[in-house]
């Protein structure tokens, strides 16, 4: 099998993608994706940016819903490692590629290091306009105005928009994205990143780019806040963390507990004895 | 205090793939021949959805799924992914087919005449054997039965609506296009395509969404030869044979961009015996080249590209739905925060009417 299991032709294909990408930032580029022997919808997009742009000298993490030991990304770094044989990691710090299904890892990301996105739904007009030559032609016209009355909508009927996770962010001022199903409070992570950003959508053959040092914002009115979830008065059962994204955990009894998301950050604060 | 077990996702999935290995690993005492004979069907339908055209990987990959059709045909694509591709063959034409079967629902009587060959279209379908009459097999070899397609008197006649024709054929496994979709990446995606789901599409169009009402004009299974130019003799030579399926089906008339009246059809083409499939196909291009006769009005779901270009493929429609097994605690977590704070909104607002 060939390094990196697609073959050369594939790879340099998706390596222009990836370079028009980060030309232009938050623009949607197209490219052929191919299948892999991961299902469509499972991480292939990201996939296929990772076994693209690795080699020797690099180091993986892997993370899915924040966590290296979750199934999918186990089988992903396991997949990547045994077509390329690099290091893997599941330090945040330590790592030059993270491939990540909807988390920023909490630990602020370092210039060199590139962030691997899983996308779902490459295209954040799709909740307003499925119809993908006339998202096009929006994008073309930077005509945003159909997110911005879902946004008011939303806005006078429920306090504020329902968009949970993939909240709509502005990329450099001009192109509308989707951030993959991040939650909001990963959000303001995307913004001046020193980390290189991809994203990669193998089912619906999409590839976009946040440079490092971007602007990016949330999408929203001047005079409303952007509320991210809310975790105040907890704290992570286990390192006692109180700044982190916290999971809800129900155990047999029926009581609830806390724990950090990010299972790296846990585990290094516990390391590092900064546990309460 | 509960210990939270937050790793553990390598151990489980090995013993997850452990068990699955039970059951699967039964379908090794099948032996390769028996599948490509014996399912032969299942065989066709695998190469068609996988486009891949290996009867001996499709019935490994059959094997690999345990009979899982789709899944044996996602394991092709795969490995599709893996191989360079070498170059392109010489351009078919299905009125070169070596024929199995040809058939014309349009004519009584058609030149070389009707071919029903290998047909299940007349079984009975009762699982207890009835009285089996001794019949005599005739003798029969496709070699020389080479016949052109039924509608080629009316296409003489110039009365077949002809549609612009590509400089060079669009690969969507090499570059996906946006809209406007080229023709010649539609009939690739159509016929990549599950075969459920394009049936599916084609019946709609039967039931009043749509008013296409074919008749088909030819279908015919057969053996078609694979040329290709020698890369140091630059000589065409024949390096190989596939089985396909074609269908021509013939729709209402419509003016074509000369502004003359004509009959419209449409095509499907698939590999392997995929008579179904390939009806559905060419019913599927009638509608979406000729919307505007449509009767069931034009927002029809087999005349929008938009359906058919995204909606139709199997390995993703099936992968994208079972993706839904992931874990998804962060989203949800999203989700149910979003819910309680517009909860709140809405009583806060219920009480201050």
């Amino acid at each position: 099998m060939r390094y990196a299991f697609l073959d050369e032709e594939a790879k340099k294909e998706i390596r222009r993608s990836i370079l028009k990408a980060i030309a232009i930032p938050g623009y949607i580029v197209s490219f052929a994706s191919r299948e892999l022997p991961v299902a469509r919808g499972w991480g292939t997009g990201g996939l296929q940016l990772s076994l693209a742009i690795i080699n020797e000298e690099d180091t993986l993490k892997v993370i899915d819903q924040g966590c290296d030991g979750s199934v999918n990304a186990v089988n992903i770094r396991n997949f990547i490692s045994s077509v390329t044989n690099v290091k893997t990691t599941t330090k945040t710090q330590e790592a030059s590629i993270i491939q990540t299904r909807h988390r920023v890892p909490e630990i602020d990301l370092q210039e060199g290091q590139t962030l691997v996105y899983q996308v779902p739904i490459p295209d954040i007009l799709e909740t307003v306009e499925p119809n993908l030559e006339k998202q096009k032609l929006l994008h073309a016209n930077a005509d945003y105005s159909k997110l911005w009355v879902l946004l008011y909508e939303d806005t006078s009927m429920f306090g504020d928009s329902r968009i949970s996770s993939r909240y709509p962010v502005m990329v450099n001022d001009r192109y509308a994205m989707d951030p993959s199903p991040i939650p909001k409070y990963d959000t303001p992570k995307l913004g001046d990143c020193k980390a290189l950003q991809l994203f990669g959508a193998g089912r619906e053959k999409k590839i976009y780019a946040v440079p490092p040092y971007t602007k990016v914002e949330p999408l929203k009115f001047e005079d409303r806040e952007f509320k991210v979830e809310n975790f105040d008065g907890k704290a992570c059962a286990r390192c006692g963390s109180t700044n982190s994204f916290l999971d809800e955990v129900y155990d047999d009894n029926g009581d609830v507990s806390y724990y950090c998301n990010d299972t790296d950050y846990c585990d290094t604060r516990l390391e590092l004895g900064e546990s309460k | 205090m509960a210990y939270y077990a937050i790793k553990g996702g390598e151990e489980a999935i090995k013993n997850s793939l452990n068990f699955y290995s039970d059951i699967v690993n039964k379908s090794d005492v099948l032996d390769d021949n028996d599948l490509i004979e014996g399912l032969t069907f299942s065989i066709d339908k695998v190469i068609s959805e996988g486009s891949l055209y290996s009867k001996k990987l499709a019935s490994k990959a059959i094997k690999r799924s345990a009979g899982d059709l789709l899944n044996a045909s996602f394991f092709l694509r795969a490995h599709r992914s893996s191989c360079q591709r070498i170059g392109i063959c010489k351009t078919i034409d299905v009125n070169d087919m070596r024929l199995k079967r040809r058939i014309s629902s349009a004519f009584k009587d058609i030149e070389g005449g009707q071919l029903l060959g290998p047909s299940n279209d007349y079984e009975i379908k009762l699982l207890i054997d009835l009285k089996n009459e001794e019949v005599d097999i005739e003798e029969f070899s496709s070699n020389n039965c080479v016949i052109k397609s039924a509608l080629t008197p009316l296409r003489d006649d110039n009365l077949i609506k002809e549609l612009p024709k590509e400089e060079k054929p669009w690969d969507i496994t090499r570059n996906y296009p946006s809209a406007p979709y080229p023709r010649s990446a539609v009939l690739q995606v159509m016929s990549r395509a599950e075969s459920g789901s394009i049936l599916a599409v084609g019946y709609t169009t039967m039931r009043g969404y749509g008013d296409v009402h074919p008749t088909i004009g030819d279908l015919r299974i057969g053996e078609l030869d694979i040329s290709f130019t020698h890369p140091f003799t630059k000589n065409e030579v024949k390096i190989g044979e596939i089985e396909a399926t074609a269908v021509e089906s013939v729709g209402t008339f419509n003016e074509d961009s000369q502004g003359d009246t004509k009959l419209t059809t449409g095509f499907g083409f698939c590999f392997g015996k995929n008579e179904t499939k390939a009806i559905s196909m060419s019913i599927v291009d009638l509608a979406l080249y000729n919307n505007s006769y449509s009767v069931g009005g034009e927002n029809i779901i087999a005349a929008d590209f938009e359906m058919i270009m995204h909606h139709l493929d199997g390995i993703e429609s099936f992968g994208f739905t079972n993706h839904f097994k992931l874990p998804h605690y962060v989203t949800f977590q999203t989700d149910y925060q979003i819910f309680k704070s517009a909860q709140k909104y809405a009583q806060t607002n219920s009480k201050e009417d």
